[in-house]
């Protein structure tokens, strides 16, 4: 026996049973457009691999790409743990997911201006209750006859995505507040390309590398004045979790970084203090929440807002980015709703299907839901980070007890989904390939009239076995997204196209 | 006062390093660019490549080659390694004029090319993360320089020869890139590749300007004051050093430094776009190198003696050659 052969490959002993696993239909069987990366990968080797890993380590270290882990005991700032095995789409899949989230976006779009600047049709109409709208917290009356230019509410969306067993892509959830995480794709690309480059060669991805400029042209599209208009992206500081963030689109896109205590507002116009005086600030990127805007406006106690802000943004002197109010859409219990808004709205079939949901709200549904509390997953309608949510199969009876509590004593506050056991990928697991479940944060923008799918997006990985609780706040990992040109067709196990029907 | 001789070497030390971190740069931001974008006219980003950085004759225009030749090959005299050899001969000869951690910083890049490492393997497999290393410490070599080293004229010719090679460098990139990009609307990631090459892609966007920047780039890298990289700056820069080390301003290179700079502090830029633009940068180009013989011919020692040299030799001055 040759010394090649008693050499074990990589992922000789890698089990994709029990879920969908992205890269094999069985041991040792890649699909087809996976083939090459674990050929290449098998070629390089656990050893070699690992030595990979910590050129990895170094450069994010040296660039400083961390995020706060709350409640970590190691402190505030820990390296956001990139895996180094990529997840690979070939373009035909993601031509059906890139039309569903454009399609998506748009029906939110839609929606947000129907409610806040329109005749609240979808109200009138019936296709979502009207307390379902008005009860969410998400909802912000102050937002009502604000309008925004062509309607792009949604500039920066993350539509977060996942696979059931069946390998369908479902959404998950949306959020159009202030979604986080283009940082880490365009980071994350940037490092695969440098520590793996002839992986990465080996196949035709595409770029993402535009994100900067779509996103700055979708502000300069948002500008209430013509001309040459001055954007400055607001964050929180640099205490908030995301600031890396804040700083990496602002560099990206060549604008200023503020900082509410650098902005002030005179006669409804937004002004930063700069060394030679005021100067006037046409569209703000804000990485804050509404309520924390403008003291003025919403929550006085707020010191990280703009006294005034609100009513700049009334007068039509400013626009920002995302738009007040866009909570409601975000809201988990309005996500039930959206199949029939796209319906509504663009009379067309949603091409991304929900994961089943119960609305607690109704009588019907939570009694069918609280019989089978330990087979269901709970959420709450506000919360994000994957905060707050009761996996049934998983959680004790005493956290059954405390879910089946809360909801009785305020249903509107929470949904229950049907668990997905979510799509599994190979994930570098101490140098050697461990099956872990992902999902998938892609990012759309809308610029003006237009939506445009970022190429991709953000894998997410539990790194914890048979955790399906992906968010990077609660210790998750991240994989490369690559998407690519159809592999050559010989004979693929299955059509890709029938996984999705 | 010093030693033409000594001059010399640190001069050519300047432009020597100077032109390492270039070549270590165009190559990384080529390398990234050509894998990570579309398909499409790849194999001119070698080709050009090859043209910024004058390689030999290559056979083979391929991503590989191109490396290899402009890294590692000991036939070519400009590339990585041969560069870093004699950057640090000319250091180590005028070692005691430099300050420790001047010497340390430069022998630090040539070490690690030579560390024993299968450094081909790296450049193989891996390019930029070598040649991201190897440019940052030619960074900080500039670095330790400015934060060691007194304002003397050891310092002057180090900085002038950096800052001379690096304003013909800008010339290249921008005959190289840029006037082919001008014929045709180009996207916004092309400009930015050429700004890349030239470190210039944030402090380019930082400046604002809305729609496509075309002739906006071009005054960038060519004509702005501020951007360190930009050929004006630099040689601006030029000037002033030589203004440093000759005070009359009466020197040749004074002469044609000077010229030059008014020439594109003053530029039209429309004028310069119209008919022959790459006329217009040989010029410059050439313009550079003559200044560049002309610091040769005045500080060096060299035979071809500049007439208000021999008068300041003649009139009591020194016994440097």
């Amino acid at each position: 026996m040759s010394h090649t052969e008693a050499v074990d490959r990589l992922f000789d002993a890698y089990d994709p049973s029990g879920a969908f696993d992205e890269v094999f239909t069985e041991v040792g069987k890649p699909r087809p457009h996976y083939d090459e990366l674990v050929r290449r990968l098998d070629g390089l080797g656990a050893d070699e691999l690992a030595r990979r890993d910590l050129m990895r380590d170094a450069t994010f270290r040296t660039k400083g790409i961390t995020f706060a882990v709350y409640g970590d005991a190691e402190g505030v700032e820990r390296t956001f743990p990139l895996d180094l095995v990529p997840r690979v789409i070939p373009q035909s899949e993601w031509s059906h997911v890139e039309a569903g989230l454009a399609q998506r976006v748009r029906t939110l779009n839609l929606f947000l201006d129907d409610l806040y600047a329109g005749e609240q049709a979808a109200i009138r109409d019936g296709i979502v209750p009207r307390d379902v709208v008005v009860s969410s917290d998400g909802f912000v009356r102050e937002a009502m006859g604000i309008s925004v230019p062509h309607g792009a509410r949604c500039v920066v969306s993350g539509i977060d995505l996942v696979r059931d067993g069946e390998g369908v892509y479902r959404v998950l959830e949306d959020n159009v507040r202030n979604p986080s995480g283009i940082s880490y794709v365009v980071e994350n690309r940037s490092l695969m390309t440098r520590v793996l480059p002839r992986v990465f060669e080996s196949h035709e991805v595409r770029g993402v590398d535009h994100y900067g400029a779509s996103l700055r042209e979708a502000l300069i599209a948002l500008s209430p004045s013509g001309g040459s208009p001055t954007v400055a992206v607001l964050t929180p500081g640099s205490f908030n979790s995301a600031y890396y963030e804040h700083v990496f689109v602002a560099r990206q896109m060549g604008v200023p970084l503020v900082e509410g205590r650098d902005l002030v507002v005179d006669d409804q116009v937004v002004y930063l203090r700069s060394t030679h005086g005021l100067s006037r600030v046409d569209v703000l990127y804000r990485r804050l929440d509404d309520r924390f805007l403008d003291p003025a406006g919403f929550r006085s106690d707020s010191v990280i807002g703009v006294p005034g802000l609100l009513s700049a943004i009334r007068a039509g002197n400013v626009s920002i980015a995302n738009a007040i109010g866009n909570g409601v859409a975000d809201d988990k219990l309005v996500y039930a709703y959206v199949p029939a808004l796209t319906k509504y709205y663009l009379d067309e079939e949603p091409i991304l299907p929900n994961v089943t949901t119960y609305v607690l709200d109704d009588p019907e549904q939570r009694a069918s839901v609280l019989e089978r509390l330990d087979q269901v997953v709970v959420k709450p309608v506000a919360g994000s980070g994957g905060y707050g949510v009761t996996i049934g199969p998983k959680a004790t009876d005493s956290e059954l007890a405390d879910v089946r509590a809360a909801i009785e004593a305020d249903p509107r506050g929470w949904i229950a989904q049907e668990v997905v056991t979510l799509s599994r990928h190979p994930t570098l697991i101490d140098g050697r390939p461990g099956a872990r479940h992902v999902d998938l944060r892609p990012f759309v923008i809308t610029r003006g009239d237009d939506i445009e799918v970022i190429p991709g997006g953000l894998t997410r990985v539990a790194l914890t076995a048979g955790s399906l609780i992906v968010n990077s706040s609660q210790g998750g990992g991240s994989k490369d997204t690559w998407i690519v040109a159809d592999p050559p067709s010989d004979t693929p196990d299955e059509p890709i196209e029938e996984s999705l029907r | 006062m010093m030693l033409g001789r000594h001059a010399e070497d640190l001069y050519w030390a300047g432009r020597y390093l100077e032109r390492v971190q270039d070549t270590a740069r165009i190559l990384d931001v080529t390398h990234q660019w050509a894998i990570s974008s579309p398909v499409t006219g790849s194999a001119n980003h070698w080709n050009d490549v090859a043209a910024v950085l004058m390689l030999p004759e290559v056979a083979d225009l391929d991503p590989s080659s191109v490396m290899r030749v402009a890294i590692t090959d000991a036939d070519n005299p400009n590339a990585i390694y041969s560069l870093l050899d004699q950057a640090r001969e000319n250091v180590r000869r005028v070692r005691e004029l430099l300050s420790s951690e001047l010497w340390e910083a430069v022998n630090d890049v040539w070490l690690s090319m030579h560390d024993g490492q299968d450094v081909n393997y790296d450049i193989e497999h891996h390019p930029s993360l070598v040649l991201g290393g190897v440019k940052t410490r030619c960074q900080t070599i500039v670095g330790v320089a400015a934060e060691t080293m007194p304002r003397d004229d050891a310092l002057c010719f180090l900085r002038l020869g950096s800052h001379l090679e690096r304003a013909a460098f800008a010339c290249r990139v921008v005959n190289v890139y840029a006037r082919p990009l001008l014929d045709q609307s180009r996207s916004l990631g092309e400009w930015l590749h050429v700004l890349r090459i030239c470190a210039g892609a944030e402090a380019y966007l930082r400046r604002g300007g809305a729609g496509l920047p075309e002739a906006d780039v071009v005054r960038f890298l060519m004509l702005d004051e501020s951007f360190p990289r930009s050929a004006t700056h630099a040689v601006k820069e030029c000037f002033d050093l030589v203004s440093t080390l000759d005070p009359s301003g009466r020197s040749r290179p004074s002469l044609l430094l000077g010229r030059l700079v008014a020439e594109l502090q003053y530029a039209e830029l429309d004028e310069w776009l119209g008919d022959d633009f790459g006329a217009v940068l040989d010029a410059v180009h050439a313009a550079i190198i003559e200044s560049s013989d002309a610091v040769a011919a005045r500080f060096f020692g060299r035979t071809e003696l500049d007439p208000f040299q021999i008068q300041a030799v003649s009139a009591g001055g020194s016994a440097s050659r």
